[in-house]
């Protein structure tokens, strides 16, 4: 959870007080939040609106063949598969992103998750590369 | 007023057609088309056609015969071919044209798409961390839902079970052997909850219709099917489309369900009404989903419907009588069209072993990135 690596993207996240926080777009004129903010001459025209660090699963599923260009992580020798999921962060809006420190199998739509950081690839310079992810809150037993 | 007729449909056979280019298989479902029909393709007025993989579709025209008509291109995702139907129906409806032809044809190469982010105005990142993929999205989807409306896993096996059955007996399909329910559940897990043999694959084949005004239709003394509805609609804010990196807490209708309700309004019928269907099923769950969004039946009625046959042949309501994408797969520009020929035979009674008895008002409903849905009714002649 560190921020050690380079983002994928500007403008994506904010660590705010130890947690992972998605920076979305509430347009100036009214009308829906939406993630991610957008860059270039649109940017102007938004709010930018940080969305609760924790939220619930809202649909999962998992990644499990190596997909082609433009993605940028693990290609097939070293591929492993990765969950995806729909997180609903508060009422606010619901965010789609990699799982990550989870047992895929045991995912079930409802159950706690919290916004993390989670180095997907590697850089030419070999440098990790970072994007935000979801994580499950383990639950008090 | 004008009434619009399909008087010719050509196919060119899915699947792998090695020595081939898609505007090969273009070109011969056009003559297809035209001979089908019983006329030159100098009394063609319009064309409307797209790919997506196969440049573009007016190069047909060097092939047929550089007549000077006007030819627009199309391209809306997997729903390009339903679109053109829809332009060519418009253009005759005005009353601006007689004759026209709609084409789609294409060729991928094989394994899944991988859509460039910035065209579908999307930042790169969203490609680079592996979240642009459509076969994530169905996946997505159809958890969520199933979940919601206590749909299992065996009714999804169940409909590519009844797709590789019902592409046995149809020429133009790619899969034609049958795979039992088994192997299906138990194929390779692809993207939770759907296994390889619950997706359809990028494939190859081209499809063409001649339209034209019922006027003109007696005056040629020609017959086929009428296109009694065609309605394209876009998405809604809140409604859950693929490439979405977010969604709205307050959902939304689907624009299936849009473009069915305007589709069947546009008729002046219901879904009861409906003989035969082909709904897009790129995947098992999108199947489900889409007979519920187009009003056949209730969310949650699919797995009583799957496990009773209902939309297998003898069925109630036949669905994907050529065994849909799942059976055919799915060329982009061509898909649509394939439902439409699909339709048309069934309504013209040629459609041999797969026939829907008595088929009388056909059904189809193309979806396409990054939301939109395009439903056209069409009724048989007889």
């Amino acid at each position: 959870m560190t921020m050690a690596g380079q983002p994928v993207a500007d403008d994506l996240y904010r660590l705010v007080d130890g947690a992972v926080r998605l920076i979305a777009a509430r347009p100036q004129d009214g009308g829906p939040l939406a993630f991610p903010f957008p860059q270039g001459s649109e940017a102007d025209r938004h709010e930018r609106i940080l969305l609760p660090a924790t939220g619930t699963l809202w649909s999962w599923t998992v990644q499990r063949f190596a997909p082609k260009a433009p993605y940028d992580g693990p290609a097939e020798a070293d591929f492993t598969p990765y969950g995806v999921a729909y997180v609903q962060l508060g009422d606010m809006l619901i965010v789609e992103g990699r799982v990550t420190g989870a047992d895929l199998s045991t995912l079930r739509i409802g159950q706690p998750m919290r916004v993390v950081t989670e180095a997907y690839a590697r850089g030419a310079d070999g440098s990790p590369i970072e994007t935000y992810a979801f994580a499950p809150i383990e639950e008090q037993p | 007023m004008t009434t619009v007729h399909i008087v010719g449909a050509g196919i060119h056979r899915f699947g792998r057609s090695p020595g081939m280019s898609a505007l090969d298989q273009g070109v011969a479902a056009c003559r297809t088309a035209l001979a089908d029909a019983g006329i030159d393709w100098s009394q063609v007025q319009f064309g409307f056609g797209g790919s997506r993989d196969g440049g573009n579709a007016d190069a047909v025209m060097a092939r047929l015969g550089l007549t000077g008509v006007q030819f627009i291109n199309v391209a809306n995702g997997c729903a390009t071919g339903g679109s053109a139907l829809a332009s060519a129906y418009w253009a005759i409806k005005s009353g601006e044209f007689d004759i026209g032809i709609v084409v789609g044809f294409d060729k991928h190469a094989k394994g899944s798409f991988n859509p460039d982010p910035e065209r579908w105005g999307l930042p790169m990142w969203y490609g680079r961390t592996g979240l642009m993929l459509t076969t994530q999205f169905f996946g997505l989807k159809i958890q969520r839902y199933m979940a919601l409306h206590g749909i299992d896993t065996t009714t999804l096996g169940r409909v590519a079970e009844k797709a590789f059955r019902n592409g046995v007996d149809a020429d133009h399909a790619w899969r034609r052997e049958e795979i039992d329910l088994d192997t299906i559940l138990h194929s390779t897990m692809v993207s939770d909850p759907l296994t390889k043999f619950m997706f359809c694959s990028p494939s190859e084949g081209a499809a063409a219709m001649i339209v034209m005004s019922d006027r003109k239709m007696r005056e040629l003394g020609l017959a086929g099917p009428a296109i009694r509805s065609v309605a394209v609609r876009t998405r809604l804010p809140g409604s859950f489309e693929v490439f979405s990196p977010s969604l709205q807490v307050e959902q939304a209708p689907a624009p299936t369900v849009l473009a069915s309700r305007a589709a069947f309004d546009m008729a002046g019928i219901g879904p009861e009404d409906i003989d035969v269907a082909q709904l897009q099923d790129t995947d098992c769950g999108a199947e489900i989903m889409h007979m519920a969004e187009n009003g056949f039946c209730k969310d949650g009625d699919q797995v009583e419907w799957l496990a009773e046959g209902r939309t297998a042949l003898g069925g109630g309501l036949p669905i994907n009588t050529d065994g849909g994408c799942l059976g055919c797969g799915e060329p982009i520009g061509a898909s649509g069209l394939r439902q439409i020929y699909e339709n048309v035979q069934q309504l013209r009674g040629r459609s041999g072993a797969r026939q829907v008895a008595d088929a009388t008002l056909a059904y189809s409903q193309v979806y396409g990135a990054p939301g939109l849905s395009a439903v056209v009714i069409l009724e048989g002649c007889r």
